[in-house]
């Protein structure tokens, strides 16, 4: 290790460079912004004494205050003549470094590449240990940028000693800021104009690919869930950082889990500027069907997993962590279900229906395509508790009644609902579900076939419901043929998946 | 940027504490009881006495706009309080929408605009898509219109540079009333100057606040830019925002330093 002491004079501003970092807006090449030891938003102060301290490999330094307005935690318990704190963040930035190179992701640029000076004393990628006074924690900020491609090199900021923060340990904090910091650095490696819900999303998926017990990971997905599944995945609030925008770190975990790591190493590939700008959501889609999968399947099931969190956990295909995050809020509630509102592309739907039992219908009176519907029994028929894998899934076409069948036991169920695609618009629909005066709410009825052998059936997932024992319940009047548990290939079948009985419209 | 989830510009949007100095020469002198209006005299779309729109238009990027903008069903209860100071309206809208970390969960807060002064139209932010009844909205620190991409009315605004606000004596002769045009044609958020992005779209009000940067945080400052603003009945309107912080608003514009009461707008103005 090697050290250095500077005193600083120190220029204040910069506050253009400064609000564009908070957004993440990285902004073009041009003038190269300053270091912390230079000014701007998250600096040192003039009467700060600086110091530095390098990883053990040699390719992170961390600059530090030993005394001053930024002072770190100085204590040194290992006797190093450095302090405890600073060099666990140089030993982990290191390792970070290392695991994501390992991973399959570029290292990121240094001044070295950019034809830089060393602007940290060194070519080793630095770190400032700065006093954010509970303003955020960390960021990260480039040196330099080039266009076409639009990468950039640059430097992180993190809090110097996290003193009135709500991290579990310092070394829980080290872990969640140098993973998530240094993610957002790999991403510059290969483009600097992602949008922030692709960003910040994925630099907070980063935190548990190398901390799977990321506290800040599993706080954001709590969000997600329990906030935000109705809001579109690509339209996080018109608003600085906004917590949307990290919360969909559970999505990118979700296409992990099922398609592998690898294809979240391919997405950020195929961002890459490569002669014209990318799409995220059109590249995003195209690796899940380079996996062999669709968008349609995934994120249905991925409203399906989502469902089963929380208390609802443990009967179903879902997250390994199911029971420790969610549970989603309920978009409506009761005996019948009447809902007359807009689908999102991207974003789920969750009703809790108290069926009294016998025959349950659904109605809609609006024509729609594409979205995705599952009826989903709660385990043994408690109002709320565990959900069983879909009983039917179905995806509403033209303005019809259907039967989901006809003696259904009382008990709760769950209406998952969601518009699986990248969507230019929404879709509006009136939808009820119950008896059937109740589907008569949303469309008067009419002489239609009873249809229960209608081959367009909603699917019988065959994966049980009800009681949970797998066996036909005998009310789901539904033909289709079995499916795996996982769901998967079943919003496959939606385009057959024709209601039963039809209006004369 | 890692959120906290609390940002510095975040921070500055929402500001405490600092000293408590006056910003105005003279303080609004005549208090006018709008501020529980909740059908604003002729405001209701058949009471209009005239519409230089009165087929309503839907906002283009509708889908976008109410997620972009958090658009919410329900109704804001942030006081709208107009006084008369001299031939001046001077209008104080509570736009703190529950604080700068849950603004994005709460309601926009609807003003409109007529010779008793400005009151509160108490619509929820998803039916003023559907409403000529408010011509200004505002949450924090967005100012939006009730025309074009911001609304289904037809009020425009044009910003009168080189003058203050105390010079125009009559709508300008040149004056180009735009409409709220904040969305490409791919309905894409187009940001203002702040640097913010697509946290801060360009509203036909752009510039009336620039960021101030003083040795804490930074502030939202005042520019004290003058607005003509056209509403759909055809009068126009002379207007400034003065304030961003119900208190410490000089401070922040001349050195940087934060103020208090956050998103208390005060807004100057008077019919032409």
């Amino acid at each position: 290790m090697s050290a250095s002491i500077i005193v600083l004079g120190l220029a204040f501003s910069a506050p253009a460079q400064a609000i564009e970092c908070l957004t993440y807006q990285v902004p073009p090449p041009g003038p190269m912004p300053t270091r912390p030891d230079q000014g701007g938003l998250y600096s040192f102060d003039g009467s700060d004494v600086l110091d530095s301290v390098d990883s053990p490999g040699g390719a992170v330094r961390v600059h530090y205050s030993i005394d001053g307005p930024n002072v770190t935690i100085l204590d040194d318990d290992d006797g190093s003549g450095w302090p405890d704190f600073a060099e666990e963040v140089a030993e982990t930035t290191e390792a970070v470094l290392d695991f994501y190179e390992s991973a399959g992701f570029r290292r990121p640029l240094g001044e070295e590449d950019m034809g830089l000076t060393e602007l940290g004393g060194s070519y080793a990628f630095d770190v400032y240990l700065v006093d954010f006074g509970g303003a955020g924690d960390g960021m990260f900020s480039t040196d330099s940028c080039t266009n076409n491609p639009n990468v950039c090199s640059g430097f992180f900021v993190m809090e110097n000693d996290f003193s009135g923060y709500g991290y579990s340990s310092l070394s829980s904090a080290i872990n969640v800021l140098t993973s998530h910091e240094l993610f957002h650095a790999v991403q510059h490696a290969y483009e600097y104009d992602s949008p922030i819900w692709y960003s910040e999303g994925t630099a907070v998926w980063a935190e548990k690919l190398w901390d799977e017990d990321s506290e800040d990971f599993f706080w954001f997905a709590d969000y997600y869930l329990e906030e935000e599944t109705d809001r579109p995945l690509d339209n996080p609030p018109a608003e600085p950082a906004p917590t949307f925008a990290y919360a969909t770190c559970i999505w990118w975990d979700f296409m992990a889990i099922r398609l592998g790591d690898q294809a979240l190493v391919d997405l950020q590939a195929a961002l890459e500027w490569d002669g014209e700008d990318k799409d995220t959501l059109t590249e995003m889609e195209a690796v899940i069907q380079a996996y062999g999968s669709s968008l349609e399947q995934e994120w249905a099931t991925f409203a399906g997993w989502n469902l089963a969190t929380k208390g609802r956990a443990g009967a179903m295909e879902s997250y390994e962590y199911a029971s420790s995050v969610g549970p989603v809020e309920e978009t409506a509630e009761g005996s019948v279900i009447e809902y007359d509102n807009r689908f999102y592309g991207l974003a789920s739907y969750y009703f809790h229906l108290e069926h009294p039992g016998g025959a349950l219908w659904f109605s809609h009176e609006d024509e729609v395509e594409g979205l995705a519907f599952a009826l989903h029994a709660v385990d043994s028929l408690g109002d709320d508790g565990a959900v069983e894998p879909a009983l039917a899934e179905w995806s509403p076409g033209e303005p019809a009644w259907t039967l989901l069948s006809e003696d259904l036991p009382a008990g709760g169920y769950w209406l998952a609902t969601s518009y699986p695609a990248v969507a230019d618009s929404s879709q509006k629909l009136h939808f009820c579900l119950g008896d059937e005066a109740t589907a008569a709410l949303c469309l008067e009825q009419g002489a239609g076939d009873s249809g229960l052998e209608d081959s367009a059936a909603p699917s019988d997932t065959g994966d049980g419901g009800g009681d949970g024992d797998g066996e036909d319940e005998g009310g789901c009047g539904c033909s289709a043929p079995s499916a795996p548990a996982t769901g998967l290939g079943l919003l496959g079948l939606l385009g057959l998946l024709l209601p039963l009985r039809r209006r004369g419209f | 940027m890692r959120s906290t989830p609390v940002f510095p510009l975040l921070a500055a949007l929402a500001l405490v504490a600092c000293d408590d100095d006056g910003d105005k020469d003279s303080g609004p002198t005549t208090p006018i009881d709008t501020s529980d209006s909740t059908s604003p005299a002729d405001t209701s779309e058949s009471g209009q006495p005239s519409s230089l729109c009165p087929d309503l238009e839907e906002p283009p990027c509708l889908d976008d706009m109410i997620w972009d903008l958090s658009l919410q069903t329900e109704v804001s209860g942030g006081d709208v309080t107009t006084v008369t100071d001299g031939d001046d309206f001077v209008t104080v809208v509570d736009a703190q929408a529950g604080g700068v970390n849950n603004a994005s969960d709460n309601p926009w807060v609807y003003v409109r605009f007529d010779a008793s002064g400005a009151s509160r139209v108490d619509i929820d932010d998803e039916t003023s898509l559907e409403s000529a009844d408010w011509h200004l909205a505002a949450r924090r620190y967005l100012v939006r219109l009730n025309s074009g991409d911001g609304g289904p009315s037809c009020v425009g605004a044009d910003a009168v540079t080189g003058f203050d606000y105390a010079d125009i004596g009559s709508a300008p002769t040149d004056a180009s009333y735009e409409e709220e045009d904040f969305y490409d044609d791919d309905c894409e958020i187009i940001p203002d100057s702040s640097g913010l992005g697509d946290a801060s779209p360009k509203f036909a009000l752009d510039g009336w606040w620039e960021f101030k940067k003083g040795s804490g945080m930074g502030c939202v400052g005042t520019t004290m830019k003058p607005f003509v603003v056209q509403l759909e009945t055809g009068e126009v309107i002379k207007l400034v925002i003065e304030t961003y912080y119900g208190e410490g608003q000089e401070d922040c514009n001349s050195n940087g330093t934060t103020g208090s009461d956050s998103a208390m707008l005060t807004l100057r103005w008077r019919i032409l």
